[in-house]
């Protein structure tokens, strides 16, 4: 199957969303809002980005003003500590969507937030441990929720051979649903 | 009445450095405060898009209704092609700011007008070592 044809191309993956619905959406914006930091935790492929996504108009309908960083283990030295840098111009009605935070140190990140409580801006980040900041939400692997997208993804394509790949997939990547959707992906060309 | 934008192209295949040439049509409910038209290629496959706009041309009008004119040079490559891995498409779209109303009008730039179909490789050999260290 070709690239064009194959139902786990990566801009049909990318519709997937979160499964929350507005008035979940609405109590977690509330929820993060009400605090100066919190964060979305949980392991890879889970949710956290597109949670963060989803939360954006939510959090943009209260008045205020979203800022994203995005940051991953490939992120420079550098280029970490400017985006830290252009967080000094953030104020109360301002929100600061961090995403890979993990990446950051101890320093930076105990900087992060005391630059947040000091200038009074929102700060929500994606974590794969707790560090120090409330919890908002954890996103967990849930293979049944993995094997309900597959199916949905898949339509006419969805075999027991396409539900084995995706099952093997979930469990040995920790039950990361990027790796599942890719090993979907892999499949499809093959055949 | 809905919002409506067309891009009229005739015909979509293009060789590599010919000039797309069209028009585009809006018939919108509020008056926009830009048009902006966009040629712009994009990689689609198992991993993140890759994306590329190579000409924009933006109209400022307050204009509910009307057409304009257009016209692009392609660039020498990239080609159109579709792969089990990854493919690449062109398209032209258009959007207006101050409104929902946008259009997408998938093109075809290649050599021979049709994209160029990759092909998995069925036996793949142990690969030669680049190093002049290693025989």
């Amino acid at each position: 199957m070709k690239a064009n044809e194959n139902p786990f191309r990566s801009s049909k993956v990318e519709q997937i969303r979160y499964a929350l619905n507005p008035v979940e959406l609405t109590a977690l914006s509330d929820q993060i809002l009400a605090q100066a930091c919190s964060c979305l935790l949980g392991p890879k492929g889970t949710g956290k980005t597109t949670l963060m996504e989803d939360l954006e108009p939510y959090v943009r309908a209260r008045g205020y003003q979203t800022h994203w960083v995005r940051l991953n283990l490939e992120s420079t030295r550098t280029a970490t500590r400017d985006v830290i840098g252009q967080l000094s111009s953030l104020g109360q009605q301002d929100i600061c969507l961090f995403d890979g935070a993990e990446v950051l140190n101890w320093w930076q990140s105990r900087k992060l937030r005391r630059a947040a409580i000091q200038q009074g801006f929102k700060l929500v980040a994606t974590l794969h441990q707790k560090r120090g900041v409330s919890v908002a939400l954890n996103t967990r692997a849930d293979w049944n929720l993995a094997k309900r997208f597959v199916e949905q993804i898949a339509g006419d394509h969805y075999t027991s051979e396409l539900n084995n790949r995706a099952k093997c997939a979930f469990d040995n990547n920790q039950g990361n649903m990027r790796e599942v959707f890719r090993s979907c992906y892999l499949y499809l060309a093959q055949v | 009445m809905d919002d409506s934008i067309f891009i009229d192209v005739e015909p979509t295949q293009f060789q590599p450095g010919q000039v797309v040439s069209g028009k585009l049509l809006w018939a919108l409910t509020k008056a926009p405060k830009e048009i902006r038209l966009e040629l712009s290629w994009s990689t689609e496959g198992r991993c993140t898009n890759d994306k590329k706009i190579e000409a924009e041309r933006t109209w400022n009008t307050q204009e509910t209704s009307g057409e304009e004119a257009f016209e692009f040079t392609l660039p020498p490559s990239p080609y159109s092609f579709n792969g089990p891995l990854i493919a690449l498409n062109w398209k032209l779209s258009v959007s207006v700011k101050k409104g929902q109303a946008e259009c997408d009008l998938p093109i075809t730039v290649s050599p021979n007008l049709s994209p160029v179909e990759l092909t998995a490789i069925e036996d793949e050999g142990k690969r030669k070592s680049f190093s002049k260290f290693k025989s």
